[in-house]
């Protein structure tokens, strides 16, 4: 069944051409790299896809019964509340998969600082926490290896490839040649 | 679900007491400062005071809703309101949280400030109400201003959104003068209450589509 299918989608600002007819289809349940360099349009594609954005040029057919999870560049985490208070906001419970996960990221001895306290790759480990509890079938994810040391990328890579056993989609972006086998969607500058 | 996403917003401005207890001490040190500038022996008619009243709480709300969409577009956490489809819920309860944690203090300190100055009870009941439900109006359309320059500053959307602001100062002025006149005042106060409920229902959606034009 398919997610999504993309024909000659193209994103123009300010004369500038962010992306150029760029046509590709993801089907449910296939784990797909966006990749390409630094300025390339990854994120802008992604903004399309989940609709915050809406290409200039070319048509895009999704399968809009899939509920998305969304990781974008920014954290969504408020650095004026603590860990526990942001996981409180976004409705996650202290319950002990949380609890491991806050371990397992050497976060649990911050539970009671302020986010604005924690470094850039902490940060990035907590707002994945969000995404480990979707329940959605869909994720996507901006750039979500940056940032996070060897064991967490390894932690990350196994959790989408298990959500994609589950018969859930998975599409991520990476200007980063990860070689690891995943489907991949290039964009050239 | 939906008391969910209302008691979020509110705790959020909680914990950002700066964001609410600021403003309503600012306006409590401007409105203890102003009859200190007055001459004590000279016999200044009630609608001096509440003309500056509700100058003070436009200026304070102002303050306090200045970073109203700012640190949820800055953080992502709009965007993230866009993709679930419930932005304009989000618009909705943040105005509410704002006048419940700022609108509704400053209209009781200004009761009070009223009250401490030997008017008629109802007077400053009057002050009050209309106190209350233009506090409402004020923070819809300061926040309708936040929206519009959330790239720019907030200068230049309270620019733009001020003026509209002045009808209903001039509405507040006509209901008091009614009010100490002895005269009826409820056609004011039907026409104040048929503005916020407006202006309460339309601004949040216009808000919202300013708001998904940022994110674009």
């Amino acid at each position: 069944m398919q997610f999504l299918q993309a024909n000659n989608i193209s994103y123009k600002i300010n004369d500038r051409n962010i992306l150029n007819n760029i046509s590709f289809e993801i089907k449910l349940g296939e784990l797909v790299k966006i990749s390409g360099n630094n300025g390339s349009g990854k994120t802008t594609l992604l903004k399309i896809i989940i609709g915050l954005t809406k290409q200039t040029k070319g048509t895009l057919l999704k399968n809009d019964t899939e509920k998305i999870c969304y990781l974008g560049h920014k954290s969504t985490l408020k650095k004026y509340l603590t860990i526990r208070e942001n996981l409180f906001i976004h409705g996650l419970k202290l319950n002990s998969f949380n609890l491991n996960l806050l371990e397992k990221f050497n976060l649990k001895k911050h539970i009671d600082n302020s986010v604005g306290t924690l470094s850039f790759g902490q940060q990035k480990k907590l707002s994945l926490v969000r995404i480990f509890n979707s329940k959605s079938k869909v994720l996507i994810l901006d750039e979500p290896f940056i940032g996070l040391d060897d064991e967490s990328k390894e932690f990350l890579r196994s959790f989408m490839e298990s959500k994609v056993k589950e018969g859930g989609t998975v599409i991520f972006t990476s200007h980063i040649d990860l070689e690891d086998g995943y489907r991949e969607i290039k964009i050239d500058d | 679900m939906i008391d969910n996403l209302l008691f979020i917003e509110a705790y959020k401005l909680f914990k950002r007491s700066r964001a609410w207890v600021g403003p309503v001490l600012v306006f409590l040190l401007i409105i203890i400062s102003f009859p200190l500038t007055l001459d004590v022996n000279s016999n200044n008619p009630p609608e001096i005071y509440l003309s500056f009243i509700w100058i003070s709480t436009l200026v304070v709300v102002m303050l306090g809703t200045e970073q109203i969409f700012s640190d949820d577009f800055e953080d992502g956490t709009l965007e993230q309101h866009v993709i679930s489809n419930r932005l304009v819920e989000v618009v909705l309860y943040k105005i509410l949280v704002h006048w419940i944690l700022i609108g509704i203090p400053l209209a009781f300190v200004a009761f009070l400030f009223i009250l401490s100055l030997n008017f008629s009870f109802e007077l400053s009941l009057i002050a009050f109400i209309s106190l209350i439900i233009s506090n409402l109006i004020f923070i819809n359309f300061l926040s309708l201003g936040n929206s519009l320059s959330l790239k720019k500053g907030s200068i230049l959307g309270l620019l733009i959104t001020i003026p509209f602001l002045i009808p209903l100062l001039i509405l507040l002025g006509k209901m008091t003068s009614a009010v100490i006149l002895g005269l009826n005042f409820s056609g004011y106060l039907s026409l104040l209450i048929g503005v916020m409920l407006i202006v309460s229902c339309f601004i949040p959606f216009i808000i919202s589509f300013i708001l998904k034009t940022h994110l674009e």
